[in-house]
C-alpha cells in the first residue's frame, strides 16, 4: 500500500478533527438535554462514519482528537475526555465495520435491504457502546449523577443514532458524486422541491397554519418527502430530509409547531422521534425507488439487446428465408429435370419407398406393364409381378434397404414381370438407391427382356446344336475306322471258311448289318457336318437329272417313270451343284420308296419369288400312298422315316440344305395321290 | 491281264495290314512288307523299291502324305491313300502328282481291285507323258544347237543352209558320230577362235 504523504495525513486529520468538533460544539449548545454532554441530535457521529467509511480507519484519529478536545471544552476532565473520545471512535468503528461487513458499504444507502440492515445494526446497536462508556466516565469523574445515569444513556443513544442516521448517508452520498452535465430541468426540479420543502417544513415547525401545533400537523411534509425520494432518490433525498430535519429542530427549539408546546427535553427527545422515523421511512423508499429505477434501467437494457437480438434474429431468418426460397425454386428446377430425365429414359423406371409402395412411375413404365400411372401410385410393387414371387420380394426389398447399393435385382434368377392383363413375362431389372428426405427410396430400372431372351434361346439352341454335330462328326469320322476294322475282319473270316454256305450266309448278313451302319454314320455325319456351300451357276433342271441318273444307276428300281411339267427348269441359279444334288437324290429316293410298281414321279416347275427375290420353284410328286397328317408334321424331323430301311435324316439333310441356300422345303397342298415336297431356291445374283 | 505287283502297304492298325495281307494275294498281287509306321515306310521303300505303296495317311510317328513326300521325292511312284478322314485340308495335301488314289475307309476287297488297277495304268500313263516331254526336251535342245551349228558352217564357209546341213550330215557318217555332237564341237572350235574371246 502506498504510504500517503504526513502532511495529507496531518491536514485530513484537522479537518476531520475540526468538524467533528464544530458540529458537536453546536450540537452541545443547543441540544443538550438532562445532561451538558448528551445531545439530543448528534451529527458528529454521522461525520465520524462519513470519515471513516470513505477514508479509512486512519481517520480514526481525526476523530478522536475532535472528541476529545470537544468534551474537554465543554465538560469534564482529560480522563472523561478521554474516556468519551474512545466510545464515540469505537463506535465510528463498529458502524463502519458492520455497514461494511453486512450493509455493503457505501451502497447501503442505494439499497433497501442495505439501508434497513445500516439502520438496524449501525444506527442502533453499534451506537450502544459510546453512550454507557461516556456517561460512565463522566460519572466516574463525578459531572454526571448516577441516578439519571440510563437517562443520560438514553439520550446520548438517541442522538448518535439519529445524527448517525440523518447525516452519515448526506454526507457519504454527497461527497461520492459523480459531476455529471447539469441538466438544467433537473436542476430545476429539484429546486422547485428543495423550496416546497422548506416552505412546507417553516410552515409547519414554525406554527403558521392554523391549528398547526396539533402533532398530526408534522407530518404534512411526509408527502413532499415521499415525493422528493421518489422523484429524486437517495442523494437528493438526503438534503431534503437535512433541510427538514433543520427546520424542525430550528423550530421546535423556539418552542413553535407542533412539537414546541411541550417542555425543552420532551420536544427534542419528540422530534428527534419524528426526524428519524421520517428519514427511515423516506430513504429505505429512496433507496427502493433507486433499486426499481436500476431494475428499470438493467430492463430497458436487457429490453434494448433483446430488441437487438430480435432484429439479429429477423435478418438471419430473413436471410434463411431467402435461402430456402432459392433451395426450394433450386429442387424444384432438380425434380422437373429428374422428372423429364425419368421420362426420357429408356427403360421403365419405378420408384419404391420402403413400405413397397410406387411413389412414381415413368410413362415407360405405364406402357411396359399397362397400368395407368394413377393406379400405381400408392400401389404395393408386388401387384407387379406374378403372384408367386411376391411373398419372396417382400422379403428381399427389407433386406434391401438394410443393404442398399446399386446392383441388378436377383442376379442369376430369372425374374417375370406381370401386365395388367395377367400377362407374364421376362424382365431385366437395375435397382438404385435414392437417398432423399422421405427416408431411403430404391428406383429400379426395369427391361423387358421378351425379345431379347427369344434370340438368345435360338443362339443357345443353335451353339448346342453346333456343339452336338462337332461332336457326331467327330464320332463319326472315328466309327471309320472301327467299322474298316469290323469289315476287314469279316472278309477275312469268309476267306477262312469258303466250304461253310450257313456261316457264309451269316457273315452276309452280317456285311448288310455293317453297310446299314456305314450309310447310317455317313448321313449323321452329314446332317451335323457345318455346310460350306460353292454356289456357282448352274440349271437346276440338269442337277435333278444326274440325280435321277445316279439313283437308276444305284440299281434299286427301274420301273418308275420321271415326268417333267411347267417352265424354269433351264434358269439359272447361284447353287452349290454337289448339295443341291444331295437334296434332289435323297427327295427322289423318297419318291422311288414310296412309288407303286411301274409308278410315276412328276416334277413341276415354275417361277416364285422368296422374301421378294425371284426364285425357282421344283415340286415333286409322287404316286405313293400320300402322307398322313401327323406325317406332314414331322417329315423334315430328323430321324423320322416312313421307311423300313430309311435313316430318316433324308429330308431333314435337304431342309438344312435348302435353308442354307436362303430358300423354302415345304410338303405340298397336291396332296390327294402322293406325297409332294416344294422345294423354293433363290436365284441368287447372277 | 494284270501283271503281279509288289506292293507296300502302311497302317498302324494291325487288323488292316492283315488285311491286306490275305486280299491282295488273292488279287494276284504280292505284299513285300506291311508297316505300322511312316518312318518304317521310308525306310523300307528305299531298299525294297516296290510298285505300288498303299498307305494309312493318319500314323502314329509321321503320317502317310508326308512319307510318300520323302519316297516319291527322287523317283515317283504310285500310290493310294487309305483314310478315315477326308478334309479339305488332307484333300488339299494330296494334290501331289504321283497320289493315284484316294479311298476312304471303310473299305473292301471289291475296291481295291478297281483302285490298283486305276492307280496303275494311270501312273503308267503319267511316266509315259513324262518321258514323252523330256525326249521332246532333249530334241528341241539338239535341234536348237545344229541350227546355230549350222548358222557358223554357212558364214565360215560361205555357203548355203542345205549344204551346210549335208556338210553336217557327212561328218556325222564319217566319224560314227550323232548329229548332234558333231555340232557342239563345231560349236567348241567356234567359241574358240571366236575374236575377242580370251579373256
Amino acid at each position: 500500500m502506498r504510504r500517503l504523504p504526513l502532511v495529507y495525513v496531518a491536514l485530513e486529520t484537522l479537518v476531520v478533527a475540526g468538524a467533528y468538533f464544530v458540529s458537536g460544539l453546536l450540537a452541545l449548545a443547543y441540544l443538550t438535554v438532562h445532561h451538558k454532554s448528551a445531545a439530543a441530535f448528534w451529527p458528529a457521529a454521522g461525520i465520524a462514519f462519513a470519515a471513516l467509511l470513505l477514508r479509512g480507519s486512519r481517520c480514526a484519529g481525526g476523530v478522536f482528537l475532535g472528541a476529545f478536545f470537544l468534551n474537554l471544552c465543554t465538560e469534564g476532565n482529560v480522563a472523561t475526555s478521554l474516556g468519551i473520545a474512545c466510545g464515540n471512535t469505537l463506535e465510528a468503528f463498529l458502524a463502519v465495520l458492520l455497514c461494511v461487513k453486512f450493509a455493503g458499504g457505501a451502497r447501503a444507502f442505494i439499497h433497501p435491504r442495505g439501508y434497513f440492515v445500516f439502520v438496524l445494526l449501525s444506527c442502533l446497536l453499534s451506537t450502544v457502546p459510546s453512550p454507557i462508556i461516556g456517561v460512565t466516565s463522566l460519572a466516574l469523574g463525578g459531572y454526571a449523577p448516577w441516578d439519571n445515569f440510563w437517562n443520560i444513556c438514553l439520550i446520548w443513544w438517541l442522538g448518535d443514532s439519529v445524527g448517525m442516521m440523518v447525516i452519515a448517508p448526506f454526507l457519504v452520498l454527497w461527497l461520492t458524486i459523480r459531476w455529471q452535465p447539469v441538466r438544467w430541468s433537473a436542476l430545476l426540479r429539484f429546486a422547485t422541491v428543495t423550496t416546497s420543502v422548506g416552505v412546507l417544513s417553516w410552515l409547519v415547525f414554525f406554527g403558521k397554519l392554523p391549528g398547526g401545533a396539533n402533532l398530526p400537523a408534522a407530518f404534512l411534509v411526509l408527502p413532499l418527502l415521499v415525493l422528493g425520494a421518489y422523484r429524486f432518490r437517495a442523494r437528493r433525498a438526503t438534503a431534503l430530509i437535512v433541510l427538514m430535519a433543520f427546520i424542525a429542530m430550528t423550530g421546535s427549539l423556539n418552542a413553535l409547531g407542533p412539537f414546541g408546546s411541550m417542555s425543552h427535553d420532551v420536544t427534542l427527545t419528540l422530534v428527534q422521534l419524528f426526524v428519524a422515523c421520517t428519514t427511515v421511512t423516506v430513504m429505505e423508499l429512496a433507496a427502493t425507488a433507486a433499486e426499481r429505477h436500476r431494475a428499470e434501467g438493467e430492463l430497458r437494457q436487457i429490453h434494448n439487446e433483446l430488441e437487438e437480438r430480435v432484429q439479429e434474429r429477423a435478418l438471419e431468418l430473413s436471410r434463411a428465408n431467402e435461402a430456402l426460397r432459392k433451395e426450394i425454386t433450386d429442387r424444384r428446377n432438380a425434380e422437373l429435370r429428374f422428372r423429364s430425365f425419368l421420362e426420357s429414359a429408356p427403360d421403365a423406371i419405378l420408384i419404391v419407398n420402403q413400405q413397397g409402395k410406387v411413389v412414381l412411375a415413368n410413362v415407360q413404365a405405364e406402357k411396359l406393364f399397362g397400368f395407368l400411372r394413377s393406379e400405381l401410385l400408392g400401389r404395393p410393387v408386388e401387384l407387379l409381378m406374378p403372384e408367386r414371387f411376391r411373398a419372396i420380394h417382400e422379403e428381399h426389398r427389407g433386406r434391401y434397404f438394410t443393404h442398399p447399393a446399386t446392383r441388378p435385382m436377383g442376379t442369376g434368377m430369372a425374374l417375370w414381370g406381370l401386365r395388367k392383363s395377367g400377362q407374364e413375362f421376362p424382365v431385366e431389372i437395375s435397382l438404385s438407391p435414392l437417398i432423399t428426405e422421405q427416408g431411403t427410396l430404391v428406383s429400379a430400372a426395369i427391361r423387358d427382356t421378351t425379345a431379347r431372351r427369344e434370340v438368345e434361346e435360338k443362339l443357345r439352341q443353335a451353339e448346342r446344336l453346333a456343339a452336338i454335330g462337332e461332336m457326331i462328326t467327330g464320332m463319326a469320322h472315328e466309327s471309320r475306322n472301327a467299322l474298316q476294322r469290323s469289315k476287314a475282319c469279316l472278309e477275312m473270316l469268309r476267306l477262312e471258311v469258303p466250304d461253310r454256305p450257313r456261316a457264309l450266309d451269316l457273315m452276309g448278313r452280317m456285311k448288310k448289318a455293317q453297310d446299314h451302319l456305314q450309310h447310317l454314320y455317313e448321313e449323321v455325319r452329314q446332317y451335323a457336318a457345318p455346310i460350306v456351300l460353292d454356289r456357282q451357276p448352274c440349271r437346276l433342271g440338269e442337277i435333278v437329272h444326274e440325280a435321277w441318273k445316279c439313283l437308276l444307276e444305284s440299281g434299286t428300281r427301274d420301273d418308275v417313270h420321271l415326268c417333267e411339267s411347267g417352265s424354269g427348269a433351264n434358269l439359272v441359279c447361284q447353287a452349290d451343284r454337289v448339295s443341291v444334288g444331295q437334296v434332289f437324290r435323297n427327295i427322289l429316293e423318297n419318291a422311288l420308296a414310296a412309288s407303286p410298281e411301274h409308278g410315276e414321279i412328276d416334277v413341276c416347275w415354275s417361277e416364285t419369288s422368296v422374301d421378294s427375290w425371284p426364285a425357282v420353284r421344283v415340286a415333286f410328286h409322287d404316286s405313293g400312298p400320300g402322307l398322313k397328317p401327323e406325317q406332314r408334321e414331322r417329315v423334315f424331323e430328323p430321324f423320322f422315316t416312313t421307311k423300313a430301311q430309311g435313316t430318316g435324316l433324308g429330308l431333314a439333310i435337304a431342309k438344312r440344305i435348302v435353308e442354307a441356300h436362303g430358300g423354302r422345303i415345304a410338303v405340298g397342298s397336291n396332296n390327294m395321290h402322293g406325297a409332294e415336297i416344294v422345294v423354293d431356291l433363290p436365284r441368287g445374283t447372277s | 491281264m494284270t501283271r503281279e505287283l509288289r506292293i507296300m502297304v502302311a497302317d498302324d492298325e494291325g487288323d488292316m495290314r492283315e488285311f491286306y495281307q490275305s486280299m491282295l494275294p488273292l488279287l494276284g498281287h504280292k505284299v513285300v512288307a506291311a508297316v505300322p509306321s511312316g518312318e518304317e515306310l521310308v525306310q523300307r521303300c528305299k531298299t525294297l523299291r516296290p510298285d505300288l505303296i498303299i498307305t494309312d495317311i493318319r500314323m502314329k510317328d509321321m503320317d502317310g502324305i508326308e512319307a510318300v513326300a520323302r519316297i516319291c521325292k527322287d523317283e515317283p511312284m504310285p500310290v493310294i491313300l487309305v483314310s478315315a478322314f477326308q478334309d479339305n485340308q488332307l484333300l488339299e495335301r494330296a494334290q501331289a502328282e504321283y497320289i493315284m488314289g484316294y479311298l476312304i475307309k471303310p473299305i473292301e476287297q471289291s475296291d481295291l481291285a478297281p483302285a490298283i488297277t486305276i492307280a496303275m495304268s494311270r501312273f503308267e500313263q503319267f511316266h509315259m507323258l513324262r518321258k514323252e516331254a523330256a525326249d521332246l526336251r532333249q530334241a528341241l535342245q539338239d535341234r536348237k544347237m545344229i541350227e546355230r551349228a549350222k548358222g557358223i558352217i554357212m558364214k565360215v564357209a560361205g555357203i548355203d543352209e542345205q549344204e551346210a546341213f549335208r556338210r553336217l550330215q557327212r561328218m556325222a557318217s564319217d566319224r560314227n558320230r550323232r548329229l548332234v555332237e558333231v555340232a557342239e564341237m563345231v560349236l567348241v572350235a567356234e567359241e574358240m577362235v571366236r575374236p575377242g574371246a580370251e579373256r
